[in-house]
């Protein structure tokens, strides 16, 4: 042994370094005594690494532990997060790979070290994010592309071989998949749907210039970002695999009872038990069989009730608390065509006046459910004014009278319709084409909400009816939602990055949490019993329920 | 051309200049057509002498249909509503502006020389001071 220090004194200072505060400092309400498992990250061409996500799952587990290397390249799991047994080691760092297998039991009385190379397979490394900026090309050129990475990598399309011809018949194809589709769930829609011919060619000569068509390897550099630093290596966090891979977690919310999910392939609500990791599914029948299957939205009435909009089973449904029994909503005949699809649900404050807010995704309108009826009215936002002109209500939010407002994710706008006159009126948001996409509506009026296509979050006060934009660091984030904390603190997933980004707008700090795994970001949630808060999202790509605990 | 006009015709240009690309990504969810930037209502908030008059709320009310549309004039005076039909034109609403301390005397329409599918319609918005 080099160091004099008694190894149990090694780790806890490891411990307390990966943690940041003071040895002797009072510690923070996450901060433990002593590691369980701890050591150094270390490569030949940097020597100790900062920010390597590095992973513990025991064996026979389905929870996956992180946490991250400081700029010493020390990481620690403190004591309490890993029980006694055998764990395999694995790490998230672009550009290396882990020497070779490392195990661990625990107990562990000496320092882990680890010993990255370079890797000799980057392609399958980047994020969604890092292919933006890596294919040569315009924006408005890769801008088709934000439609694929809802359901898959681009490392697919990188590494194909389809020649621009075969790419036309490739994304025909594509577009014949319901939105409700992972690679390992397909769906196809049972409503053909055509990509126009002329859109189709310029996407398809595009993607044949970035992939492997005329070439054994790619004629660009792979750009990478960079790794985790700072206040972005000090955090936990934990992933619960869910039963199957088909699962896909869309929305997540927490309350007493677990953590509660929508999933957007399967007719099931989920709930997980963080304490024991175990999930349990709610199933409900299907509406419409031979259409794809799953929800989307999922939200709470004032009663706690969870709601879900049903997607191409075309309704919404409400789910009793207390009898754990589903009441189904479908959409009556003459309005239930091939294409209806419900995305979008705002049962918050129907108790005011016995209306739930949904929306018609094909025919870009809102639906009004009349709960003594079981009928839905249609407003249409844009009819008048938008003749050609696509828009789409999409995120949702009610204020205390059950005034909808709502974000128009086709093009620039926040709307709002008055539940007493259905009167619109829309505010076009200071960036052009933003496609605001969701968001929430806090107790002060503030509405938050992502700004897709602008990279950046925006806020409209209801009450001033004026808006503030905050951009993001990272370019091509795709940001799909926002959620403000107890603190202040924004909190966003990005659809590209696989990072969760903490925008401190007091202190102008934005801090980017790379997860460990490959995703796509959508609903986030915040818990605020706890401090500092915790952050919940769904991994809808690898079927896991994620948990990232800042450590400050 | 006056430098009024230019600076309108500048500021169109910057508009339409910023998005030249047809909205690639397609519509959510549905469908995956590319859109064009849709036509917007543009023009400068004023006072009586034609100074400009900034963070002024302007008001588009659609003729038809039950649908307002609400924006702010910006540090220049100017303010753009996207979102219109092709088929728009300066005759389909009425725009209306207001800010504390002021009161409003006429909305100004001005219509392109030839009939325009992509053009803004311009209109200004004139306020006295009180």
């Amino acid at each position: 042994m080099v160091f004099s220090i008694p190894m149990r004194r090694r780790l806890l200072i490891a411990t307390a370094l990966a943690l940041g505060i003071s040895v002797n400092g009072a510690p923070s309400p996450r901060a433990e005594s002593a590691a369980a498992l701890g050591g150094r990250v270390t490569s030949a061409d940097e020597g100790p690494m900062e920010g390597v996500l590095v992973s513990a799952k025991k064996t026979g587990s389905t929870v996956t532990i992180t946490v991250a290397s400081d700029r010493d390249g020390h990481f620690a799991f403190p004591e309490n997060r890993l029980t006694p047994g055998h764990y395999v080691l694995a790490i998230r760092a672009v550009g290396y790979d882990l020497d070779h297998p490392v195990e661990a039991d625990v107990p562990q009385p000496s320092a882990i070290d680890l010993t990255l190379r370079r890797t000799e397979d980057l392609a399958a490394q980047l994020t969604n994010a890092e292919w933006f900026q890596s294919f040569p090309g315009t924006p408005a050129q890769k801008q088709p592309l934000l439609e694929c990475m809802s359901c898959h990598t681009f490392e697919r399309i990188a590494r194909s071989t389809h020649t621009a011809d075969e790419w036309v018949g490739v994304l025909q194809r594509m577009a014949g998949y319901a939105n409700n589709t992972t690679p390992a769930y397909p769906q196809r829609r049972a409503a053909e749907r055509k990509l126009a011919p002329e859109r189709a060619r310029k996407t398809a000569d595009y993607l044949a210039t970035i992939n492997l068509s005329t070439a054994s390897t790619w004629a660009y550099p792979l750009k990478t970002h960079a790794r985790p630093s700072g206040r972005a290596t000090r955090v936990i966090i934990t992933e619960y695999d869910l039963p199957r891979a088909s699962i896909a977690p869309h929305d997540v919310r927490v309350d007493p009872d677990g953590v509660w999910y929508s999933n957007f392939s399967e007719q099931y609500l989920g709930r997980l038990d963080p304490s024991t990791g175990r999930p349990s599914e709610y199933p409900y029948p299907m509406l419409k069989p031979g259409f794809p299957t799953g929800a989307l939205d999922m939200e709470a009435d004032q009663d706690g009730n969870l709601w879900l909009a049903l997607m191409f089973q075309a309704g919404l449904a409400k789910f009793d608390r207390k009898t754990q029994q589903f009441r189904l909503f479908p959409i009556p005949s003459p309005q239930n065509s091939d294409t209806m699809q419900q995305s979008m649900v705002m049962p918050r404050h129907s108790d005011v006046d016995g209306k739930v807010w949904t929306n018609d995704v094909n025919r870009h309108a809102i639906l009004r459910l009349d709960l003594a009826s079981g009928t839905f009215e249609s407003i249409d936002p844009f009819n008048s004014i938008a003749g050609e002109h696509t828009h789409a209500p999409y995120g949702m939010m009610t204020d205390a009278e059950n005034n909808l407002y709502f974000l128009d994710f086709g093009d620039e706008n926040i709307g709002r319709v008055d539940a007493k006159t259905l009167k619109v009126t829309l505010y076009p948001t200071p960036t052009a084409y933003s496609r605001p996409r969701r968001g929430m509506l806090d107790a002060a009026g503030q509405l938050w909400f992502a700004e897709f296509a602008a990279n950046a979050i925006g806020m409209f006060d209801t009450k001033a009816e004026r808006f503030q934009e905050w951009p993001l660091p990272t370019p091509w984030s795709a940001p799909y939602d926002v959620t403000i904390d107890k603190n202040g603190e924004l909190w966003i997933g990005s659809m590209s990055s696989d990072r969760v980004v903490r925008l401190d707008r007091a202190g102008g700090q934005t801090t980017e949490y790379l997860l460990p795994k490959q995703t796509n970001i959508r609903r986030v949630f915040v818990d605020n019993t706890t401090t500092p808060v915790t952050f919940w999202v769904g991994n809808n790509h690898h079927a896991s329920i994620v948990r990232l605990e800042p450590l400050d | 051309m006056t430098p009024k006009t230019l600076a309108t015709l500048t500021i169109a240009a910057t508009l339409f200049g910023s998005c030249p690309f047809a909205r690639a990504g397609g519509t959510p969810d549905e469908e995956a057509d590319q859109q064009m930037p849709s036509k917007a209502i543009v023009g400068f908030v004023k006072d009586a002498n034609g100074s400009i008059v900034a963070d002024a709320k302007v008001v588009v009310t659609f003729k038809v249909g039950n649908t307002d549309l609400i924006t702010r004039s910006d540090a220049t005076g100017h303010f753009r509503i996207p979102g219109f039909s092709k088929d728009a034109n300066a005759d389909s609403v009425e725009l209306s502006c207001s800010k504390a301390g002021y009161k409003q005397t006429a909305s100004l329409k001005r219509r392109s020389a030839a009939a325009s599918t992509t053009a803004p319609i311009e209109i200004d918005c004139v306020l006295a001071q009180q």
